[in-house]
């Protein structure tokens, strides 16, 4: 028995995960075959930052730059998806429980929260600048105007080098007639 | 038989002090050759470059990284073997590194270039304010500064303008951010002095630039043209007839029989050796480039002063919430700050310091410190809302002492594409700044209490503030500095530098204005000897 097991191929064992979708990670191997979709992606995206108007595009640059990084990124998230729904996890409000439960899965969900609401994935370098030959960090632009993090401020303050304000508009607190 | 040049005057360097050098040059009737290392782009391009980049926050980014013409962050280009990583952002193109400060345009006080005399510490400056004052005023007329005539710039409170002006700033300042307005409103009742910043981003039209409404972008790049940038004048270079050749890395200046300095070789992009020669010189690539190239051609330094006594504002910061809405990131990202530690007896025992009100949009430095506390959802969005209210930056910065131990030296290891060496720098921090540190964290205890305020960071530990001074320092003894008080070497009548590398004591304010006074000031020598 313990010698058929240690002989189990690698398409014998995805076979095996599909019969028994309950084990640990298996449930992902199978997903490892493509069924995590676009769609599927920007879907969990929508549920971690709670916006259904987030962008698409953003959802498919993220789900790329990850998945570049780390090639079994696509079965983390599949994982992350199957465990939020089984959570019933549809308001992030509720997020810190869950993530105490699932560490593993939570640190996935934060890389794509902070990727949708800084508009990169990775760590940039901040004393360092690509040269020929020479790669500084593991960043990778997402977006800047539809950076979540910039949502909450669109009625104070701009999105550094856009203006909407004339000269001397920061004299005065933000209000409905200043928006600058 | 008649000595034929290539120009009257080479300058090496096409930023803000080696333009505006060659543009008082070129008003006088001579002609003049700008050798740049790096290339001419586009305000545009820098722009887009930056909205595309996902390294927001590392302001050499957007700018051409060329082979080349390394900037400072390219890997590898600087060494460092200090306690200290001395890694200031400078850059490589038409118009240099003025593309990326936040136009701060402050006059040094006349005690600072009297260090030593008044306070026993440091060194003077050889020549006093009272030298450099019309020169300052020319400069801030080149770079459209906007001040005030009304304060006192030492931060001593007095109520009348200081230090003393033959002229009126060029263009009246603009409005108090609503920050500033608070922050004072409280905190002067404390005892602090806040002091506008005299800046080089004009708030009226001035020179083909518009008034600055308020992008909050100065660093990187200021995407309307409104804070000056050395590109002004070298537009205004070539629109007089000055030539600037581009991809030309200076490696070489070549001495004559008669102790002058003959010619000054380049490297071009595509590896070709090119000669020019000139009456006079001017070094103007900065002040780590600047040493770096007189090292390598071992000229200048018989006082062997070259690249010694590096100095920076080496600083550090604090973050914290105030108890009630300021709106930061409204309108420019710094205007002005605390002065209280500008000058005094202290200075004999602990540096001066500066206090600078940082007014960025703090969105991104608030997001990812709230995603580091595991904060998501609607709490995320709301307190993003409520910190980007109340968040209070403070960059304050520290007058370091000349050393001769803190230099800057070209690599005997490393070289870069064209074969040129890149260089290795060692910096320490010393007692006299960390004395400093003591007071300047005891002020942050007093603006957070002022404030009613949550600190998030008040040990950031030190920083790079990017004001490189020392390295070919000025004096009045050829036995122990680099240059005179003309910013003329000594051991070469015809070579003058143009760089905050001829600062000999460096006050508490940004040396940028200083260096572009004293270039014209040494342009106007120049005039009346070629």
């Amino acid at each position: 028995m313990r010698s058929t097991q240690n002989g189990l191929s690698r398409r014998q064992l995805l076979a095996a995960s599909l019969a028994l979708p309950v084990i640990g990670s298996l449930p992902g191997i199978a997903r490892a075959a493509g069924l995590l979709t676009s769609t599927d992606f920007h879907q969990l995206c929508v549920v971690l930052t709670g916006k259904d108007n987030f962008n698409p595009e953003f959802s498919r640059r993220i789900l790329k730059a990850f998945t570049q990084k780390d090639s079994n990124f696509p079965v983390r998230a599949n994982d992350l998806r199957e465990s939020l729904k089984a959570a019933d996890l549809t308001d992030m409000s509720n997020f810190a429980s869950y993530a105490q439960q699932n560490k593993d899965l939570a640190s996935v969900a934060l890389s794509i929260i902070s990727a949708c609401y800084l508009g990169y994935t990775g760590t940039p370098a901040m004393d360092a600048t690509p040269a020929v030959g020479h790669p500084v960090d593991d960043a990778t632009f997402i977006t800047y105007v539809g950076a979540l993090m910039y949502a909450p401020t669109k009625d104070t303050t701009v999105i550094p080098s856009y203006a909407r304000g004339r000269t001397n508009y920061w004299v005065n607190p933000p209000s409905a007639q200043n928006a600058g | 038989m008649t000595i034929q040049y290539d120009a009257d005057v080479i300058v090496v360097g096409s930023g803000a002090l080696g333009s505006n050098a060659a543009y008082e040059l070129l008003k006088h009737g001579k002609s003049v050759i700008v050798l740049e290392s790096g290339q001419s782009i586009p305000r545009w391009k820098i722009v887009e470059n930056f909205r595309s980049s996902p390294r927001k926050g590392n302001h050499n980014d957007p700018y051409p990284n060329q082979p080349w013409a390394p900037t400072s962050f390219s890997p590898g280009y600087i060494e460092n073997t200090g306690n200290f990583k001395f890694l200031p952002g400078m850059l490589r193109l038409v118009g240099g590194t003025t593309w990326h400060w936040a136009g701060a345009t402050w006059r040094f006080l006349p005690n600072d270039m009297k260090l030593k005399t008044l306070y026993g510490v440091g060194r003077d400056w050889p020549i006093s304010y009272e030298d450099l004052e019309p020169y300052y005023g020319r400069a801030e007329f080149n770079l459209g500064v906007a001040g005030s005539d009304t304060q006192d710039q030492s931060g001593q409170g007095s109520n009348h303008q200081f230090p003393a002006r033959s002229t009126p700033y060029p263009v009246s300042p603009e409005a108090e951010t609503y920050y500033f307005q608070r922050l004072k409103a409280r905190l002067a009742p404390e005892g602090f002095n806040f002091i506008h910043e005299p800046n080089a981003r004009t708030n009226q039209p001035w020179d083909g630039r518009p008034g600055c409404s308020g992008n909050n972008n100065c660093m990187p790049v200021c995407p309307i043209g409104a804070m000056y940038s050395g590109d002004v004048h070298a537009r205004h270079v070539q629109a007089l007839g000055g030539k600037i050749i581009e991809n030309a890395t200076v490696f070489k200046l070549e001495k004559g029989p008669d102790g002058k300095i003959v010619a000054a070789h380049y490297r071009t992009s595509e590896h070709k050796d090119v000669r020019l020669t000139a009456r006079y010189f001017i070094i103007a690539s900065n002040g780590l480039e600047t040493p770096k190239l007189l090292l390598m051609s071992d000229v200048a330094n018989a006082s062997d002063q070259v690249g010694r006594n590096l100095m920076d504002h080496t600083g550090m910061g604090l973050q914290f919430l105030a108890d009630e809405p300021l709106w930061p990131g409204r309108g420019q990202v710094q205007q002005g700050g605390i002065f209280n530690w500008r000058d005094g007896d202290f200075r004999r025992e602990h540096s001066a310091i500066k206090h600078a009100l940082t007014n960025t949009v703090p969105n991104r430095a608030i997001t990812q410190h709230l995603l580091s506390q595991g904060i998501v959802g609607p709490e995320l969005d709301e307190k993003i809302k409520d910190w980007a209210a109340r968040w209070v930056d403070i960059s304050t910065v520290f007058e370091l002492l000349p050393s001769p131990s803190n230099r800057i030296q070209p690599s005997t290891t490393r070289r870069d594409a064209l074969g040129i060496p890149t260089m290795t720098i060692h910096y320490d921090t010393d007692d006299y700044i960390e004395k400093g540190a003591a007071v300047a964290k005891a002020d942050y205890a007093k603006f957070v209490a002022g404030m009613g305020g949550t600190v998030i960071n008040d040990n950031t530990g030190w920083q790079n503030r990017d004001h490189i001074m020392g390295t070919v320092l000025m004096g009045d003894d050829a036995k122990t500095s680099v240059v005179n008080g003309e910013c003329r070497s000594w051991d070469h009548s015809n070579l003058f530098m143009a760089t905050t590398g001829v600062i000999p004591a460096c006050g508490v304010v940004n040396p940028t204005l200083a260096g572009v006074a004293l270039a014209i000031r040494s342009a106007d020598i120049i005039a009346k000897e070629v």
